[in-house]
């Protein structure tokens, strides 16, 4: 019975020893990779830092509907997925942290990073005294009950097609006191789109674009997810607009038998690998798939690779870059970029 | 003993609340749980850390004493909320919610989970019935049904294909980015349930002399026998849905909790309640800071802290 009950103090006391030595590592590890004193200087040293702009308390309605009051214009603000750092950046911004999965502009590889997209760090993000936070609210949006209780305006923004691009840029440039920036960025942004569209040749190309989930099940993305409305605004013929297959762990994408792929016969095929480097990409995969074997885009070297980053990941600013890409790939010539 | 319990939980709470992927000192921490200013410890130590904390124990308490009640009422040593399919019905109704991505508020989420786990009861219930249920008939239904319910679940979560992070935390067993909110939906279930749990222990006390005596001495074992798997249900099905499918917990704890204070069910109850709270306690904790930024499930390390446990008082125990 005593032994009983000392066997269960030791274990107890084991888990805290435990637990209190990895709270240790985790400590050493972090200093290597924050810089408190780096990210002070960087706020500081921020554009934003405008005297007493006007217009503030602002309250402002975010992409989730909610309404979001913000008291003064915002200093140390923290962006918590790729579309939503690359906002903030794209208008001239700038963070005092970010989300561990975005990396670009490279800048922002210096700041400290609080958790992953799909699992915030929440005393990360209390522990940098924000005074705004922006939040995706595409992938993010079952979190914003535990981002509200942080106690700081929590501003949900997000990018499923250009459109969602430009108005998450236009919503984060009023939130940070911005708005004439991010309107030059956003008709910059619509020049160079409508110039690509411009260049358009008059062939007609058919194109799938396709995605594999880890039990290599093979999906076909509509025209409403990010990378099908790039695909439809460059005017390619989307096959997978009409079918109704399972929805799969990517929104928007809908399960591609092989019968249904070698009925539409596409021109292009494009991919995305969402498994990083050492897995095979599912345009070298494609080849050895039964039925997409025999496809006359696979037998002719009409397949190719997208940038998981640019047009799955991180869907934003960087769009007409993506666009860019996709153009080349579509229509094997490159767009002519203004004054590049 | 009890004393000892009480003391041990009280600790490792306080580890608890003291340790997060932000590392605190003991003052800043202090100053956060007695401190109203709004400060970014009072807001990482009192709406992040602390009812996650409590979350843990109300968890832990009602998983630990949901399985006690169903191993005392169907004298079996091996059931469980989980093997039993008692808390099955709420995860189906769990991973539909998650699936769907509805909604409906918390303390609707809490009662339609409760709300599953009953009908999973009253089909178990219904398949065991021969005009009476016999505790070997409810055991063996509430296996097969659990088989059945939980390939249901995993049917859900496998055609969602949702990200691997939210299902496996589901099926897992986790609290991550649980607070005040779910607490509050889910305490009254556990404290009323709890006690009403605790009033039955009498009854489980002679039903445990076997059913004939029990019937002897005037208990009517078909009603309690219906009225503790309620109770069961209630209190795991609550449990389920802010925790997801956390297993081990009401499957180890009463044995703990019996070979400690020997078999009546008054102690046996009380003693699961704070083993359980303590297990889960210290596994949510070392689940948040094992890893760094990312977390385990916790249900992940009460099975690798709780096994290896148990495989030791079975050794020690006879």
């Amino acid at each position: 019975m005593k032994k009983l009950l000392s066997l269960l103090l030791v274990g107890a006391v084991l888990i805290l020893v435990a637990a209190a030595c990895e709270d240790e590592e985790e400590e050493v590890g972090g200093t290597a990779t924050a810089h408190p004193t780096g990210t002070a200087a960087a706020a500081t040293a921020a554009p934003t830092s405008t005297p007493a702009a006007a217009g503030y308390p602002l309250t402002l309605k975010d992409m989730m509907g909610r309404s979001v009051t913000i008291a003064a214009q915002p200093q140390r603000v923290i962006a918590t997925s790729p579309t939503t750092v690359e906002s903030v950046y794209a208008i001239g911004g700038t963070l005092v942290a970010r989300d561990a999965t975005s990396d670009y502009p490279p800048e922002v590889a210096d700041l400290p990073a609080v958790g992953r997209a799909y699992a915030p760090d929440f005393e990360g993000i209390v522990a940098q005294n924000p005074d705004l936070v922006i939040a995706d609210s595409i992938n993010q949006a079952r979190f914003v009950q535990q981002f509200e209780v942080l106690g700081v305006p929590v501003l949900m923004a997000g990018a499923a097609s250009v459109d969602d691009v430009e108005t998450a840029m236009r919503l984060v440039g009023q939130a940070l006191g911005l708005s004439s920036e991010a309107e030059l960025a956003i008709t910059k942004l619509e020049q160079d789109r409508d110039d690509l569209i411009a260049q358009v040749p008059q062939q007609q190309v058919k194109v799938l674009i396709l995605i594999m989930d880890a039990d290599r099940r093979i999906y076909a993305a509509k025209p409403d997810t990010y990378v099908g409305s790039l695909a439809q605004l460059l005017k390619a013929e989307n096959p997978a607009a009409g079918l109704s297959g399972a929805a799969g762990p990517y929104p928007g994408y809908v399960l591609l038998s092989a019968e249904q792929a070698v009925t539409e016969n596409p021109d292009v095929i494009l991919t995305i690998s969402p498994a990083p480097a050492p897995a095979p990409q599912l345009s070298e995969i494609l080849k050895d798939v039964p039925g997409y074997s025999d496809l006359d885009a696979v037998k002719a070297g009409g397949v190719h690779e997208l940038d998981v980053t640019l047009f799955l990941q991180a869907p934003g600013p960087r769009v007409i870059e993506a666009m860019r890409a996709m153009f080349s790939l579509l229509y094997g010539t490159a767009p002519v970029v203004p004054g590049g | 003993m009890l004393a000892g319990s009480v003391l041990v939980l009280l600790a490792l709470m306080a580890v608890g609340v003291s340790l997060g992927s932000e590392r605190l000192s003991l003052a800043e921490v202090w100053d956060g749980l007695t401190n109203p200013a709004h400060t970014s410890e009072r807001v990482i130590v009192w709406d992040l850390r602390l009812p996650r904390v409590i979350l843990a124990v109300l968890v832990g308490a009602n998983l630990a004493v949901a399985g006690a009640l169903l191993q005392g009422v169907t004298r079996n040593p091996l059931a469980d909320p989980h093997l039993l399919g008692i808390s099955a019905g709420s995860g189906v109704v769990g991973a539909l919610l998650l699936v769907r991505g509805v909604d409906i508020g918390l303390e609707a989420k809490v009662a339609l989970s409760i709300l599953g786990g009953l009908a999973g009861g009253a089909f178990i219930y219904a398949m065991a019935w021969r005009g009476g249920v016999s505790p070997t008939r409810l055991t063996l239904a509430g296996v097969a049904v659990s088989f059945l319910l939980i390939s249901i679940t995993t049917a859900i979560l496998a055609s969602s294909r949702l990200f691997a992070q939210q299902s496996l935390n589901f099926v897992g067993g986790s609290l991550f980015a649980r607070g005040w909110d779910d607490l509050s939906a889910v305490w009254p279930y556990t404290v009323v349930g709890l006690l009403l749990a605790l009033g039955s222990a009498a009854s489980l006390n002679i039903m445990a002399l076997g059913e004939d005596a029990a019937a002897e001495l005037g208990v009517r074992t078909g009603w309690v026998r219906a009225i503790v798997v309620v109770l069961a249900v209630v209190l795991s099905g609550a449990a389920v849905s802010v925790a997801g499918l956390m297993g081990f917990v009401g499957l180890i704890i009463p044995h703990v909790a019996r070979a400690l204070v020997g078999q009546d069910y008054r102690y046996v109850l009380v003693t699961s309640a704070l083993l359980g709270a303590i297990l889960l306690v210290g596994s949510d904790t070392l689940a948040r800071n094992i890893l760094g930024e990312t977390e385990l499930p916790a249900g992940v390390v009460t099975a690798s802290v709780g096994a290896p446990f148990f495989l030791y008082l079975l050794r020690q125990v006879r």
